[in-house]
């Protein structure tokens, strides 16, 4: 009975652990989607609105709430009531918004690299120059549900197997 | 200085609006500038020139440190990424919010602060100013709101408890726009001459409320409507419309549309209190008249006495803004010489 029990805590541990590693793709893939959605909010507010980027960034963090809204309101607050350099603000506060999220490199240049997009005279050459940045969130976006289309089935299915396999080891 | 309250004295808010212009890695220097700054007027720079402040009547230069220093060459030459950071820190990072007040050539900061601004200009198609790229020179003007500036005139410009229609004129820098701001102001609130009305402001340059955001940095009183940046014709024609004011106020009308659409304003009931660029009674009548003898039937040879019920002429003496003589809607003077009397600051 004790080794039937231990078995299933194997199986069940080994099962657990490959969920975990799904999750951490889902979790990089909401991630990415509400990056997306900022940048398209906040192209939407250049384009239409004509919304300096603080603004716009004060607007988005009423929509967002969460780490980014408040990273948002602080980055607003920083930059119209400070005065402070909105470069290193972003940074500041992408860095604490990204502190315990599964995203990687890669995926975090995708919010790092918003400051060096802006500078631009023209509300169209700023929002194209965001949909860059959309792009490539979205060709992201593309390449890790496709990951997780390919990598789910499998890393469940590893996971439920190892789990068997130690147990027959065990027993 | 009687009852008048030098605003830009409260020296925390406007050092640190100004010192706020200015990105971080700068600052420091600028705190320790206009620390010694309390006459400050002005602040000029431009790509390889010395930084200079000029103060009333006197300009100094700023060393690299933030000390002022007596000649040019020691003084602190802004570079152009010094420059480039100075502008994307102004316009908050979004240089095409800004689009349009760039075209025009300046910024109203918080505070009513205004930044003029030059650089290369890039022409549109029916060759006007679309934009203007590489800014390399800054103008700071540093915004004074001067409350009671016309305590002593508003006497003058009522009757019985109507106001006429008034004329500021003066050569530039003589204080047209702070006396008609804090005329504006006291119409709406009310004054001792009149109850408060309902107030409309044109200000097509953001001079009279130093708007930022559509915000009135100015107190213009707590009755009054600001249509920002708006053309004077265009924009007395939509108060009228939209907002129904009992006094309309522009700032340095000319040319015969602006007349035309003053007219209109008096036709519909409302009052005018506006400025314009001149120095006599001559210089307005040729000004306005230049325009309306070009023109044919009712508005040839209209003049402005047609229009104004007072005429108010102010002029600078050391160094100080004053009113030099008031007139009637005939010519006829109401007041002159006193000079001390009516001075606003």
């Amino acid at each position: 009975m004790l080794r039937l029990m231990g078995s299933l805590l194997v199986i069940g541990g080994c099962s657990g652990f490959a969920g975990s590693i799904c999750r951490e793709l889902d979790l990089r893939l909401r991630m990415l989607k509400q990056i997306r959605s900022i940048y398209e909010n906040m192209k939407y507010y250049i384009s239409y609105e004509k919304a300096a980027i603080p603004e716009a960034l004060l607007k988005i963090s009423g929509k967002e709430g969460g780490a980014f809204g408040e990273a948002f309101e602080a980055v607003y607050q920083g930059v119209y009531e400070g005065n402070v350099n909105f470069s290193t603000l972003w940074r500041e506060e992408m860095d604490k918004v990204l502190l315990h999220t599964p995203l990687k490199q890669r995926e975090r240049k995708l919010l790092y690299d918003f400051p060096s997009c802006l500078g631009f005279l023209e509300e169209k050459a700023q929002a194209r120059a965001l949909e860059e940045l959309l792009r490539e969130a979205s060709l992201q976006i593309e390449e890790l549900e496709q990951e997780k289309r390919n990598k789910n089935k499998m890393v469940m299915s590893l996971g439920v197997s190892v789990g068997i396999l130690i147990s027959i080891l065990l027993l | 200085m009687g009852k008048q309250q030098i605003l830009w004295q409260q020296e925390p808010a406007w050092k640190k609006e100004i010192a706020g212009i200015f990105p971080d890695f700068m600052r420091e220097r600028w705190n320790r500038a206009l620390s010694g700054g309390d006459k400050l007027q002005e602040i000029r720079i431009g790509v390889g020139q010395p930084v200079r402040l000029c103060f009333a009547g006197k300009e100094k230069f700023l060393s690299d440190e933030g000390f002022f220093c007596g000649s040019p060459k020691e003084a602190w030459h802004m570079t152009e990424r010094e420059l480039d950071e100075i502008i994307r820190h102004i316009c908050r990072y979004s240089p095409y919010a800004f689009e349009h007040e760039i075209r025009q050539g300046f910024l109203t900061l918080p505070g009513g602060h205004r930044i003029g601004m030059a650089g290369q200009v890039v022409l549109g198609d029916k060759g006007t100013v679309r934009n203007i790229t590489h800014i390399r020179f800054l103008n700071i003007r540093i915004s004074r709101q001067v409350i009671g500036a016309a305590e002593k005139v508003m006497p003058y410009l009522y009757e019985g408890t109507r106001f006429l229609n008034t004329l500021l004129v003066s050569p530039p820098g003589c204080g047209k726009t702070t006396l008609l701001r804090d005329i504006v102001r006291q119409v709406s609130s009310g004054n001792a001459c009149g109850a408060g009305r309902q107030v409309g402001v044109v200000d097509e340059r953001s001079e009279i409320g130093g708007s930022f955001m559509g915000i009135p940095q100015n107190d213009l009183g707590i009755r009054t409507d600001v249509l920002d940046g708006c053309p004077k014709v265009q924009g007395m024609m939509l108060l009228m419309r939209s907002m129904s004011p009992a006094v309309v106020a522009v700032d340095e009308i000319g040319g015969i549309e602006d007349m035309k659409a003053i007219f209109q304003v008096l036709q519909c009931g409302s009052s005018v209190a506006a400025t314009m660029h001149g120095n006599s009674m001559e210089d307005v009548e040729s000004r306005m008249q230049a325009g309306s003898n070009q023109e044919k039937g009712f508005w040839k040879g209209y003049g402005p006495k047609e229009l104004f019920e007072r005429f108010l002429f102010l002029e600078k003496r050391q160094g100080k803004c004053g009113i030099r003589e008031i007139r009637g809607k005939a010519g006829e003077l109401l007041f002159s010489g006193r000079w001390e009397e009516l001075c606003c600051g």
